[in-house]
């Protein structure tokens, strides 16, 4: 204990329980950058993991909740252990209690919540990932900080609280109110309607319990180390209670463009922009506090706080413009929010903790303390944190204009990856940092810390705005004024609560009775389990599942989600990021053998992939998959099933019972309704190619996506081929009428692992085709009209019923089968090659073996027949 | 519509308290007494909490 008399009162400073918190934070933060780390490097490098090496998915769950409740959780209880006795004049309540503390946050929260997440139990939510057994141990512990740091404030009275006092009884009871919200309440209440409470609760997370207890600091270590009063408490009072207030109505900001009405989202964007204001008001207020300590202060704790208070300006007003509609269009779910939330909490609240932490390290006389090590880590950390975070930035506006422009969704990867490997890079100086701030407080002289705080004391600046600080003034209008503020203050919590979370939920659950199509299907068992799967690998970090109300969502990922889509998501899937492409209906769009070899090894299929391989799902390989494989895979399949059985009648139905909403209807106003517009086509449709494509560029796409399954040299020998069927074309052997790679790019070939490539332009595809008409090796054949006679009998008896009379593929039978019989018009294969299939037949299609029906001459008469109805000069493909 | 209210009421709370502390020199010195009793709360700590080390003490 650190006792000491200040005023008329014992202060006791429990140095115990405040190094016990400040080795915690530390040791959590180094765990949680450690996290952070691998999965940035398995961006840059997919391959780059080991078999007891956790899934990219559960370690970025164990990343974020261990910086915001290991590392800042500690660091915050750690400083309060400090200020709370000082600013109330009072100890805290118990050591004993202050145990339980330190050992539920650590050993009932922590451990045992990245234990769960590493090993697959977790929450699919942002910023709530630990499993629910675990919340419920948080919220033991808030209670706990509640009835160990909230009695010296009660016990002292409200009367002249410092604004550092406010901001730490609002920061432990607000969060309390709110933890459960995010944590819980998406569990119980569906799909966009859940997420409602989930966007509160994000940025409750950061808004009421990061930022008052940041800012609370921040008030503490400013005049404590400049040796002067803040500039005006006013300003710090306005600034408390408009962010109490303005806080909670921000929530929705992260759905912006999503299903949740549309009054809501402006409430939150409304109060976002008035947010930014008072947190300049704020800003003004803290930087005009430090007058006199110069740009760079010598004290290490001033310091840090100091370059708190310009990340939280930055950070602020940064957020505030991603309300806005036009940019949040552009830049939400891209690397732009990632850099911002890294600004937030590694930036702004993780400096105001250090700064805390510091500040009270230095007045621990038997603390050790190496300056020259906190220098260090300073320096390490600014320049770290920054190039971080101008680099995501840049990488965000990157993304977002890729995503806009409609270029295929690989390219916004290959784009990222310059920014990615200097994110990562970025890293290294703030791992440092952060192994300096350990060496500084674990090596140097004991109580080093005290001669510094005398070294680096600022002289007293002018005179305080009011003399006299004992002036007793009758303060108890002031008194009331401010318990009216408090009440005020959870008032606007529920209100908040009730505007952003019940009455979204409300109208929401209105219009899935109004829209939702009658008995739409379930989830089968197994498509239950492959949804729990996909939510403990963590696939929603990188894979939305809502289409947005904008015109680039809608035509890269077809008609915006409804209400009613998401009635049996508990908790839901939007997500917050898109690494990889939205799900949303992602059903019919792969088949299952590709999303084995996916699954298994991304980049077999879809060469330019970061995906990380799932090998674990597999019995040593792809034709192997266990039941959680097999369960993904029937998840995947059914991603937006419901809404495209509920065309046309469901959706006729939608439509009238959503007259009056304007941003329902534009959702039945997508060009391609109930299915994702890249999804394979029988056939048609096909805007005719250039006739000479750019062969680098096509050269360039076939290796960023075809060689995979064709393999480099076109010879249908990828690394994917042989897990395929039917297995992939042997170009080699193949020629290709343009009009035929026209409807093959265009239309894929469905119901094979062939995807549709619409997204590309049709420069791009030009290139391709001309690409792939150049692996062609095939000379022509001399044709044998005797044979070719033979051959037009056997094929009107045997083939013409799915090929058609003239080869077209559309023979009566052609309509019932899953893959389209070839259209011989528009390839032609070598003699040899036809000889083969027609003795073989086409595993995974409808093609057998005709061994047992024809015989060898009546096979080798049929390939010679074949051979006439390819057309170089016509489009090839049956209308 | 109940947010805007919510959202301009709150504006129009913070400007009526702040003209009043403009006007008013008893708001003002009650409104700012905090930042100087904490001012002191500090000030008493330090000098009392961290005694220097005996290395250090020629340098203050």
């Amino acid at each position: 204990m650190n006792q000491v008399a200040s005023q008329t009162v014992q202060v006791e400073v429990d140095t115990l329980l405040l190094r016990a918190h400040s080795y915690a934070a530390f040791i959590a933060l180094l765990i949680a950058v450690t996290f952070g780390i691998v999965i940035s490097l398995q961006l840059i490098f997919p391959e780059f993991s080991a078999d007891w090496l956790p899934g990219w998915g559960r370690m970025r769950y164990a990343h974020t909740q261990g910086i915001m409740l290991g590392w800042l959780g500690n660091a915050f209880l750690a400083f309060m252990y400090h200020a709370v006795p000082v600013l109330s004049g009072r100890s805290v309540t118990s050591r004993t209690l202050g145990l339980w503390l330190f050992g539920v946050w650590n050993f009932a929260v922590m451990i045992p919540g990245w234990i769960l997440v590493l090993s697959g139990i977790s929450q699919p939510l942002e910023w709530a990932e630990f499993p629910m057994l675990v919340d419920a141990f948080v919220i033991g512990a808030l209670v706990l900080a509640a009835c160990q740091f909230l009695p010296p404030f009660v016990r002292r009275g409200v009367t002249n609280l410092y604004v550092s006092s406010w901001y730490l009884i609002g920061g432990l009871v607000f969060t309390l109110l709110s933890y459960p919200m995010g944590n819980f309440a998406p569990e119980f209440i569906p799909g966009a309607a859940g997420a409602a409470f989930s966007g509160l609760w994000i940025h409750d997370a950061v808004g009421l319990f990061v930022t008052p207890l940041a800012l609370a600091i921040l008030y503490y270590v400013i005049p404590a180390s400049t040796g002067r009063p803040i500039f005006s408490h006013l300003l710090s009072m306005l600034g408390f209670w408009g962010l109490f207030f303005l806080y909670p109505l921000n929530g929705t900001h992260h759905y912006i463009f999503s299903v949740i009405p549309m009054e809501a989202q402006m409430t939150a964007i409304l109060a976002s922009f008035l947010l930014g204001i008072v947190v300049i008001i704020v800003v003004t207020n803290l930087m005009l506090s430090q007058r006199g300590a110069g740009l760079i202060p010598k004290d290490i704790g001033l310091r840090f706080v100091s370059m708190a208070v310009i990340f939280y300006l930055i950070v602020s007003i940064q957020g505030s413009l991603q309300a806005n509609m036009s940019l949040n269009q552009a830049v939400h779910f891209t690397d732009w929010v990632i850099g911002h939330s890294h600004l937030a909490m590694l930036g702004f609240a993780t400096f105001a903790a250090i700064g805390g932490i510091l500040h009270a390290w230095q007045r621990m006389p038997q603390a050790r303390y190496n300056a020259k090590a906190f220098e260090w880590a300073y320096w390490l950390l600014v320049v770290g944190i920054s190039v971080m975070v101008i680099d995501l930035t840049l990488a965000g506006i990157v993304q977002g204009q890729l995503w806009q422009s409609g270029a295929p969704w690989i390219e916004s990867l290959q784009a990222s990856r310059p920014y990615w490997i200097v994110r990562s890079i970025s890293a290294i100086p703030v791992a440092a940092g952060f192994i300096a701030l350990l060496v500084g407080m674990l090596t140097g002289e004991r109580g080093a810390g005290a001669a510094a705080v005398a070294a680096n004391q600022v002289p007293s600046g002018t005179e305080p705005l009011v003399a006299d600080a004992n002036n007793s003034d009758d303060s108890s209008g002031l008194t009331m004024s401010y318990r009216v503020a408090c009440a005020a203050g959870i008032v606007f919590f529920v209100l908040s609560v009730s505007l952003l979370g019940l009455l979204p939920k409300q109208v929401l659950e209105q219009q899935t009775l109004a829209m939702a199509p009658g008995n739409p299907l379930p989830y089968t068992a197994a498509e239950a389990r492959g949804r729990d799967v996909y939510a403990r690998e963590g696939c929603g970090y990188c894979h939305s599942q809502q289409i947005r109300y904008t015109a680039a969502d809608i035509a890269r990922f077809g008609a915006p989600t409804l209400a009613w889509e998401g009635r049996l998501e508990y908790p839901h899937m939007l997500g917050t990021r898109r690494i990889g492409p939205d799900l949303s209906r992602a059903g019919g769009t792969r088949t299952d053998d590709w999303h084995y070899a996916h699954l298994y090894d991304p980049r077999a299929v879809v060469p330019a992939s970061i995906m990380p391989g799932y090998g674990e799902l597999f019995d040593g390989g792809v034709t192997s998959p266990k039941r959680d494989a097999q369960d993904l895979v029937a998840y995947l399949d059914s991603l937006g099933r419901a809404r495209e059985l509920a065309y046309p009648e469901g959706d006729a139905a939608a439509r009238a019972a959503s007259t009056d909403n304007r941003w329902a209807q534009m959702s039945f106003d997508a060009p391609l309704l109930n299915a994702h517009p890249a999804r394979t086509q029988v056939r048609g449709g096909a805007p005719a190619l250039e006739a000479n494509g750019d062969t680098a560029l096509g050269l360039s796409l076939w290796q960023n996506n075809c060689t995979g399954c064709h393999g480099d040299r076109a010879q249908g020998d990828g690394v994917a081929a042989k897990w395929l069927e039917p297995q992939p074309k042997n170009l080699a052997i193949r020629q290709y009428t343009r009009g035929m790679l026209a409807d093959i790019l265009w239309n894929g070939v469905h119901g094979s692992a062939m995807p549709a490539w619409r997204d590309l332009s049709t420069v791009a595809r030009s290139a391709l085709a001309s690409t792939v008409q150049s692996f062609s090796r095939l000379e022509p054949e001399t044709p044998n009209p005797i044979l070719s006679a033979l051959g037009a009998n056997v094929y009107a008896a045997h083939c013409a019923e799915c090929h058609g009379d003239d080869g077209a593929g559309d023979g009566f039978a052609a309509a019932h089968l899953p893959i389209a019989p070839t259209d011989f018009r528009g390839v032609r294969t070598s003699r040899a090659e036809r000889i083969r299939i027609m003795q073989n037949g086409i595993a995974g299609t409808s093609m057998a073996p005709w061994t047992d029906r024809l015989s060898s001459g009546e096979i080798t008469a049929v390939a010679h027949y074949i051979d006439e109805f390819f057309d170089n000069t016509s489009a090839g493909i049956a209308p | 519509m109940i947010s805007a209210i919510i959202v301009w009421g709150s504006l129009l709370a913070a400007l009526v308290f702040s003209v009043a502390y403009l006007l008013s020199p008893r708001l003002r010195a009650q409104v700012e007494r905090p930042k100087f009793t904490f001012h002191q709360q500090v000030q008493d700590f330090d000098k009392n909490a961290a005694p220097v080390p005996k290395s250090k003490r020629g340098k203050r």
